[in-house]
């Protein structure tokens, strides 16, 4: 947290919904891009964003100022989002069953290059999509933000080791669809006898 | 099986001693099936770090601004209505506690249900009949009176009557007025 931030926290915990909407505009790409990966859908993704910043207005005075406010905040997001799927039962629903709609992008890429992340976006929310809740929230925890098995743990109220075992099924998982989608890719990497590296 | 350990170790993220890497290159050049989740695995890694975060439709403080307004109002309104359903749930259960203290004694004294049922729909006959009395006789008051009273009296009440209903409407308009000059 840089100094303006911690101070604006501490404004917002004596009430100060300025202060609050500082922290709003520096946080709402981390936890916009967790509810979007989560959700798979931009509109949804910004109601679920914005519901987040209410729970974690509302409940400010519980924070624990030991604890990083960003994993507090994407705690919070996971899981809104994970009882919004569960809720729409949307686990059951592959995301690729979702209407296509304009995937929002940071920065302003050339047109061959949007074509190119709107492709991986696609690909990416259809390989998120075969994960269950818990889950999805983990791998996204893991590989956006870099957060530990503690930390995940901590956020998704669930135990380490629990943490350990969904991030190993739900790496099985995305290996399996990903061999599944790119039979090819495959075969002409097996032919090249490449080694991977680990 | 055969896969056992490799697999575990390609799937966990543990560090690998030097001995185990060895062993598991081994066995990456001899087996398929292992050879073909590690090149998938290593694929969905590089995906997931290389895309960038998503950043919302621009606008998206102000937007939250206004949400705050909006379910700030909300939230008192639902807390509004909460605290006047505690009230009356309260109130409820108060008149519940008085009635049913009120009542102990009366119960405590009959020993078996079908007493308490005879006496129960007994003083809910007498409740309805007193009621039934109490209508009868103001039907006849209603009846009476008009004839006992002269024309003359009649107009006379009605008239002090309205009176005191304009002196009333006066009163409450004039207030307000007086209180605002004394404040200016
Ligand atoms: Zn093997």
């Amino acid at each position: 947290m840089t100094i303006p931030e911690i101070e604006w926290l501490s404004q917002a915990r004596k009430g100060d919904n300025d202060a609050f909407t500082n922290l709003v505009e520096a946080y709402q790409t981390p936890v916009y891009n967790l509810c979007y990966r989560m959700l798979g859908e931009a509109g949804e993704a910004e109601d679920a964003a914005q519901e987040s910043f209410w729970r974690a207005h509302q409940s400010l005075s519980k924070y624990d100022p030991q604890r990083p406010f960003v994993t507090w905040l994407l705690s919070i997001a996971a899981h809104y989002c994970i009882d919004q799927l569960r809720r729409r039962r949307l686990d059951t629903l592959s995301m690729d069953l979702l209407p296509e709609e304009a995937i929002p992008d940071s920065g302003t890429p050339t047109p061959e290059a949007s074509f190119n992340q709107t492709e991986e976006q696609r690909h990416l929310r259809a390989l998120l999509g075969t994960l269950g809740p818990q889950d999805r929230a983990a791998i996204i925890m893991r590989y956006w933000y870099d957060l530990s098995d503690e930390e995940i743990g901590q956020a998704l109220s669930l135990s380490v080791s629990a943490v350990k075992s969904r991030l190993h099924r739900a790496r099985r998982e995305l290996a399996r669809l990903w061999l599944a989608q790119q039979p090819q890719a495959l075969t002409s990497e097996r032919r090249q006898n490449e080694a991977p590296t680990l | 099986m055969k896969h056992l350990p490799y697999e575990g170790w390609l799937l966990s993220e543990e560090e690998l001693t030097v001995e185990e890497e060895r062993t598991l290159r081994m066995h990456l050049d001899s087996c398929a099936a292992c050879s073909r989740l590690a090149t998938a695995l290593q694929a969905v890694e590089q995906e997931f770090t290389t895309i960038p975060l998503v950043a919302p439709a621009p606008g998206f403080g102000q937007r939250w601004q206004a949400a705050l307004v909006e379910k700030t109002r909300e939230a008192q309104i639902k807390r509004q209505r909460s605290l006047t359903w505690m009230f009356f749930a309260l109130s409820a259960l108060g008149a519940l506690t008085i009635f049913v203290v009120l009542n102990l004694q009366f119960f405590s004294n009959l020993p078996t249900p079908v007493e308490f049922v005879t006496q129960a729909v007994y003083q809910m006959s007498l409740a309805i009949s007193v009621g039934k009395s109490v209508l009868n006789l103001a039907s006849v008051i209603r009846e009476v009176l008009p004839l006992s009273i002269p024309l003359v009296v009649w107009i006379d009440i009605t008239t002090a009557f309205c009176i005191l209903c304009f002196v009333w409407i006066f009163a409450i308009w004039r207030l307000p007025i007086s209180k605002r000059s004394t404040t200016k």
